[in-house]
């Protein structure tokens, strides 16, 4: 076990460090997350208020388009000068190979969020004040089994040259309940002030437990150099 | 052998066309009009079959999906091709005559009610399906990323349900039926039912053959693209 | 449009689905009929 725990955090440990080195992914990632934002912002017409529901639904473009590329970018990383190829021969556990992909893209995607959300609430005057740790708590559970889904066919598209639109294509609908749990979630938080329903709480969980359970089963099975 | 085939396959749909049309002249003469609802409610019986006759095809995408990754062998994956093919169809005509029952008693073509959003959002997962097969060059590689969507989508529909029953709805919940309506459903679920069987049945030969002709043919082509992936990441 | 209206053309767009995805399969193996022997004297050997 914690063989297992030690590989996991080596190899997101590398990739994390590459990504310090040159912050190519992250820097990318923010600058397109806030201009979905503002491009929002404009068809929206900012200015006014806006309740968290259509928060959540801006946040949400922002986050899906950018986490796709972050999941992109730690596949890309592996595929430079074979080096999945040199990961596959290392004694690694396949399973282990994808725990470390996932946690890198959360922390991508959470440091995404760090920096967008804040941008949002500032151009749009979001008002989240009311329930900011019922707001972090379903983004952050939406976002893990996201990058969970976002992770998985990553891996299965990398080698096939087509992942620009492909990857987005797979994960997109896959991540639509994800989207609609949050959005409702958000809906009775902050309009209806009710207090954080179990039943979007469980279906969230539900989600992020079937797809790390089936990614990490079925991760090896598309992995190929 | 080929000859009897036809026969048979002639036979399955003749007799599947006449029991159609038995089920259409019992709508017409046998079922009653609802009350609240007016004749339109008669779409039901088109409806509900065609949407349990949905799953069904997509449950075989998914054990189709789940065969091929375990056995590796092709035709596991064109079995799972035909059933996308099915499931597309058929959600389409649940989401079209849902769309038609919807205009009539709301006056709108399309809200955002739960069972409309649910069977959208299924059409939008297995025509993505679809849409991903041609764009991967391999068929190895094109084989196990479909099937891995096809588990994928498959998990996702009872989350997709869970979510959309947390929307605002106006849909009615359930409808008391007569016993001549009961009938009428259970009536009408054999010709969709076998409708669904011949099509995915029909597709899936289509599929083996189509296979056939390409591997006889392209032999050199197919072991080339196998080729590429590893030449080109060594640049 | 009335109830019967609609109820009319939600059975013709479903049916008509049907019977359009009958009739593609139906011209797709025929086509394939007619290819396939060509095929058998194909370059093979």
């Amino acid at each position: 076990m914690t063989g297992a725990m030690r590989q996991v955090i080596l190899i997101a440990a590398k990739d994390l460090r590459i990504e310090a080195r040159g912050r190519q992914t992250i820097s990318l990632v923010i600058v397109l997350g806030i201009l979905i934002v503002v491009v929002l912002g404009m068809g929206l017409g900012a200015g006014r208020p806006v309740s968290g529901f259509a928060a959540t639904a801006i946040l949400w473009v922002a986050y899906l388009f950018g986490g796709v590329l972050c999941f992109e970018k730690t596949m890309a990383v592996e595929r430079h000068d074979d080096a999945l190829a040199g990961l596959l021969l290392a004694p690694v556990d396949r399973g282990a190979i994808f725990a470390a992909k996932l946690l890198t893209n959360v922390l991508l995607m959470f440091s995404l969020a760090a920096v967008v959300t804040p941008v949002a609430i500032l151009l749009f005057r979001f008002d989240l004040s009311a329930h900011p740790l019922g707001f972090a708590t379903i983004m952050a559970l939406g976002m893990v089994g996201f990058a969970a889904v976002g992770t998985l066919f990553a891996a299965a598209v990398s080698s096939t040259r087509l992942e620009g639109g492909l990857l987005a294509l797979l994960v997109f609908p896959l991540s639509l309940p994800v989207v609609i749990v949050s959005t409702q979630m958000m809906r009775r938080l902050f309009e209806q002030g009710e207090p954080l329903g179990s039943t979007g709480l469980a279906t969230l969980v539900a989600f992020d437990v079937l797809f790390l359970v089936v990614s990490w089963v079925v991760f090896e099975l598309v992995l190929e150099p | 052998m080929s000859a009897a085939r036809t026969i048979l396959g002639s036979l399955y749909w003749v007799l599947t066309a006449a029991l159609l049309a038995a089920c259409l002249l019992m709508l017409l003469f046998y079922t009653p009009v609802e009350k609240t609802m007016g004749p339109v409610q008669k779409i039901f019986y088109l409806h509900l079959p065609v949407a349990i006759n949905t799953f069904a095809a997509a449950f075989v995408v998914f054990v189709a999906s789940i065969g091929y990754l375990w056995q590796r062998r092709m035709w596991w994956d064109d079995l799972a091709a035909a059933a996308g093919k099915v499931t597309v169809l058929f959600c389409a005509i649940v989401l079209l005559t849902g769309m038609v029952w919807g205009r009539s008693a709301w006056g709108v073509w399309w809200t955002w009610s739960p069972r409309l959003t649910f069977s959208l959002i299924l059409f939008l997962l297995y025509v993505v399906y679809l849409m991903i097969r041609p764009s991967v060059e391999s068929p190895q590689r094109r084989a196990a990323i479909s099937a891995v969507y096809g588990i994928a989508a498959f998990i996702d529909v009872p989350l997709v349900y869970l979510s959309v029953k947390m929307m605002p709805d106006i849909h009615p919940s359930s409808i008391a039926l007569e016993p001549e309506m009961k009938l009428t459903l259970a009536a009408w679920f054999i010709p969709v039912t076998l409708v669904m069987v011949g099509f995915l049945f029909a597709r899936f030969r289509l599929n083996r053959r189509l296979r056939e002709l390409g591997a006889g043919r392209a032999v050199p082509e197919v072991s080339g693209v196998q080729a590429i992936p590893l030449g080109e990441s060594t640049p | 449009m009335t109830g019967e209206g609609y109820l009319v053309l939600g059975y013709i767009v479903g049916l008509g689905l049907l019977l359009g995805y009958a009739i593609l399969l139906w011209l797709a193996g025929r086509s394939l009929d007619k290819r396939e022997p060509r095929e058998d004297q194909g370059p093979t050997g």
